[in-house]
């Protein structure tokens, strides 16, 4: 077996993203050339005079090749210059940010209940396979699974905001005073991202944990007189960890779709609604901006966790002697 | 090593694949027969519906369930039993179009990438991984959004989303399939490369194809469902499992029906998909192929 | 009474089920047998006569699936089945340890080699401090001669070769100096290399200290060459046991004189000059 060392793989990974972003961008700005109408009769609108259009064509360089266009799109891009939003008439970058910390921040809470929560099930449901806790471990994810997360998401608010008055019904973020209320306002939305997201990594961790307590090296670890504790949390929970980690790198990566659909049902001022309202409204330089910023966090995700996955495997970490 | 045995050798036949549907286990066979139900209502909307998908009951808005009315009404007066069982030919048409789409052009695209292996397997690989690291959604919603969303539209998309996973793991399938003596005997004879990939290793990947098939149909289902619902699906008044989500969500105090009925029909059909998917991995998946058990 | 005195392990009319769909099946029947003080048993048997079954009972190992359905096993005198937890893994390690078949495989791979011999080591003795952790791995890993003991502690598992993992296993077994030393096919898989040393170095411990032994093996020529008794295992019983050259060259049961029979002669007997004195002469062994 030949194993690149880790810096090397890093770089290939890192390259790789870069690449990827790179597709993006043409992705990006192939499709809203496929858009009815070009940019000079999106700005000055259904009312445009002849002569006002082709005078802002012209200032604009609309008559320039794509490719020539793209260019200068993309040198603007990486400057920071995202364009202005035609709706709102304000610089896209300064939306962004706002919006991409709050999806971030959305996902990034998703995540931090959506680790332990999935793991600890999953352990759970290995301690006593096939068990009765097992086998409604396995039913109960399975469904929670196959239910889409709009579904979930209008029943949670029917049920937790509208009939017991536990949480709002809206993630309306803006109007949170307190770090509290910032969690009492993302419950729900936090909860729906992680019905879905659930059911993979419970089954992953749960079969693996199953496998690597029947290992040899953990009935050795107990044979060597070491304490059950240390067994369970020394020997067999790294082991049974990787294909934890990565589904819940694949589940990461979800994230980024799955969160353009829960962010719309909770009416949040996330990336992702912003790109779908955009689209509506035919927002050129906003859609751009928007799926860029969409796209980058997911590949950032992405690479995130497969170095977290590198790294914590030994076999890749070392060479093999 | 002229030995001329090697030259007629035939693939293997795997025995007791014909009666693979038996072997299932009762949760797949249950899921298999609830799969059947939708088709078969589907199939036959316009004879089980009480009324047309789109016909409006002028008066009759958010009516309760009733005799003449089983689910109800929508905010515009139209049956929700009748739109709802309609929905079901919506969803499992595209669905079905999508899975079937990312299966058969992932599918020949792995089995050749896979088969002919060497630079052109390195660079499709390279492709494939750039794309799959782009967000499908977002994807989704640019081309949608550009190109005016459509049925049709919606479901090529989706399915073409889908092509560079199916194509993985055929390829991984095909790899350990190709060097095997009947392939290259076949090679040995003279036959073509896109006669070995259709005649060899096809019949080798089926299981393979099938499990991926049935995934994506599951994946298919929900991502379709998740764009109907942002409205970039099926457009109205077409009788549409998620759009009737979106619809009906801002009147849900009126009425939950027009939100419920779609819902669950979704998320049993979802279930189904899931739980017949889980069925066919045990008996076609990779530890049946490697031969494990 | 006299005989507990002589004997380190005794196994007295042991009968094991397990439980397969539902329904229990006896793997061991009605077992009896002593490990002495000092002595290396051979335990010989194809594979699935109960050898391992039997490697795990004695090691006080309890599973969901299995149950001791008649019988004892005293260890010094210590009835394992009903032995606490706790109290077992006070004998573990120390004075009862194991040399599993696939050394490879009973290593964690997520830990380094020095890891491993330091928690070992702690678990009994918790006052030791690095240095003296570190100084007696490396003492433990040159004893089976492991090359460059040092480099090898900051090392993981699967940076060695499979022969290498296997004297790791070894020493791991060994680094508590246990009075008994269930070893189940260490050998099995193993280079020529590899399993000379091992064998070697076990004939060496046996010479220098009073370590009692319980060898676990399907091969009568490894058997043959550092086992003082033998016994004979076929379908869950012991079918025949005593001195290793009686067994051998005078075989009652015919079982055993199957085994005996299958031994292969393509084989060359160990050097008689590479053998310690002590030995007996492999001619009569194989004769």
């Amino acid at each position: 077996m030949r194993v690149a060392p880790i810096p090397r793989l890093i770089v290939t990974r890192l390259a790789l993203s870069v690449l990827s972003l790179f597709v993006v961008s043409l992705i990006v700005f192939s499709a809203v050339e496929l858009l009815p109408g070009d940019t000079a009769e999106r700005i000055l609108g259904r009312e445009a005079t002849k002569e006002s259009l082709a005078a802002l064509r012209t200032q604009l360089r609309l008559s320039d090749p794509a490719p020539e266009r793209y260019a200068r799109w993309l040198g603007g891009i990486v400057q920071g210059d995202f364009g202005r939003s035609l709706v709102a008439d304000r610089p896209v970058f300064s939306y962004i940010a706002g919006y991409l910390g709050r999806t971030l921040l959305l996902g990034g809470l998703a995540l931090l209940i959506h680790i332990p929560l999935s793991i600890g099930l999953g352990l759970l449901a290995a301690a006593r396979p096939d068990g009765a806790s097992d086998l409604a471990l396995s039913a109960a994810v399975l469904i929670g699974m196959s239910i889409p997360e709009f579904v979930v998401g209008i029943f949670l608010i029917m049920l937790l905001a509208n009939d017991l008055q536990l949480f709002p019904p809206l993630a309306l973020i803006d109007q949170a005073k307190s770090f509290g209320d910032v969690i009492h306002m993302l419950a729900l939305p936090v909860i729906t991202l992680n019905f879905a997201m659930t059911a993979y990594v419970v089954r992953q961790t749960r079969n693996s944990m199953i496998e690597v307590l029947k290992s040899d090296y953990v009935r050795m670890a107990s044979l060597r007189g070491l304490s059950p504790l240390r067994v369970l949390f020394v020997h067999a929970l790294p082991n049974a960890l990787s294909p934890a980690i990565n589904a819940i790198a694949l589940n990461a990566s979800w994230l980024v779709g799955g969160i353009v659909v829960v962010e719309v049902v909770f009416n949040y001022p996330g990336l992702g609604r912003l790109l779908v309202e955009s689209i509506r409204f035919h927002d050129v330089p906003m859609i751009q901006g928007a799926a860029l910023a969409l796209s980058a966090a997911y590949i950032a995700v992405n690479l995130v966790a497969d170095i977290a996955t590198l790294l914590l495997n030994p076999k890749l970490r070392t060479r093999t002697a | 090593m002229t030995d001329l045995s090697v030259l007629l050798e035939s693939r293997p036949r795997p025995a007791g694949r014909r009666f693979a549907l038996q072997r299932l286990p009762v949760s797949a066979k249950v899921a298999g027969l609830v799969l059947l139900a939708y088709a078969a209502v589907a199939m036959l909307a316009p004879a089980i519906a009480p009324y047309p998908p789109n016909e409006i009951f002028v008066g009759s808005p958010f009516e309760p369930p009733s005799a003449a009315f089983l689910l109800g009404t929508d905010s515009l007066g139209r049956d929700v039993l009748s739109r709802t069982i309609y929905g079901s030919r919506t969803i499992l048409l595209m669905g079905g179009a999508a899975a079937g789409l990312s299966a058969s052009i992932g599918g020949l695209l792995g089995m050749f990438i896979g088969y002919r292996g060497g630079v052109l397997d390195e660079v499709a690989m390279r492709m494939l991984e750039i794309i799959m690291s782009i967000p499908s959604i977002i994807f989704a919603l640019l081309i949608v959004g550009s190109l005016g969303a459509s049925a049709p539209l919606v479901a090529v998309t989706v399915g073409l989303l889908s092509v560079p996973n199916v194509a993985r793991v055929v390829r991984a399938a095909t790899q350990s399939v190709a060097s095997e003596d009947f392939i290259t005997a076949a090679r040995a004879r003279g036959e073509t490369s896109l006669s070995i990939v259709l005649r060899e290793l096809l019949p080798n990947v089926t299981g393979t194809l099938i499990v991926e098939f049935s995934i994506r149909t599951g994946y298919s289902i929900l991502f379709i469902g998740g764009l109907g619902f942002l409205g970039f699906g099926a457009q109205p008044p077409t009788a549409d499992w998620g759009l009737m989500v979106n619809e009906g969500r801002g009147t849900i105090d009126a009425s939950i029906w027009p939100v419920a009925a779609p819902a669950a029909g979704m998320a049993m059909l979802v279930t189904a998909v899931n739980l017949f998917t889980d069925g066919v991995n045990r008996l076609f998946g990779p530890a049946e192929q490697g031969g494990v058990r | 009474m006299t005989a507990a005195a002589h004997d380190l392990m005794t196994v007295a009319s042991l009968t094991v089920d397990y439980r397969q769909q539902g329904q229990w099946h006896s793997v061991i029947r009605d077992l009896s047998l002593a490990v002495r003080r000092g002595e290396i048993l051979g335990l010989a048997g194809e594979s699935g006569c109960g050898k391992s079954t039997l490697a795990s009972v004695l090691l006080g190992e309890r599973r969901g699936e299995r149950r001791l359905r008649a019988g004892s096993v005293q260890f010094d005198g210590i009835d394992l089945s009903t032995l606490r937890a706790r109290e077992l893994r006070r004998l573990r390690g120390v004075r009862l340890a194991l040399v599993p078949q696939n050394g490879g495989a009973s290593l964690t791979p997520t830990l380094r080699i020095g890891s491993l011999f330091a928690e070992t080591l702690r678990a009994h003795r918790p006052h030791m401090n690095k240095a003296e952790l570190a100084a007696e791995a490396r003492r433990q890993l040159s004893q089976v001669g492991l090359p460059d003991p040092t480099g090898a502690l900051a090392r993981f598992p699967h940076q060695f070769s499979g022969g290498q993992q296997q004297r790791i296993a070894l020493a791991l077994a060994l680094c508590r100096m246990p009075d008994l030393l269930i070893l189940d096919e260490p050998t099995t898989g193993q280079d020529a290399m590899t399993r000379r040393g091992i064998i070697d170095l076990l004939i060496r411990l046996r010479l220098s200290s009073r370590m009692s032994m319980l060898y676990v093996s399907h091969d009568l020529a490894t058997l043959s060459e550092i086992c003082d008794r033998i016994a004979i295992m076929h379908a869950g019983e012991i079918v025949e046991i005593g001195q290793m050259e009686d067994v051998l060259l005078r075989p009652r049961h015919p079982y055993t004189r199957a085994l005996v029979a299958s031994i292969p002669r393509l084989e060359a007997p160990p050097d008689p000059a590479l053998l310690p004195a002590s030995r007996r002469t492999p001619e009569r062994i194989t004769a």
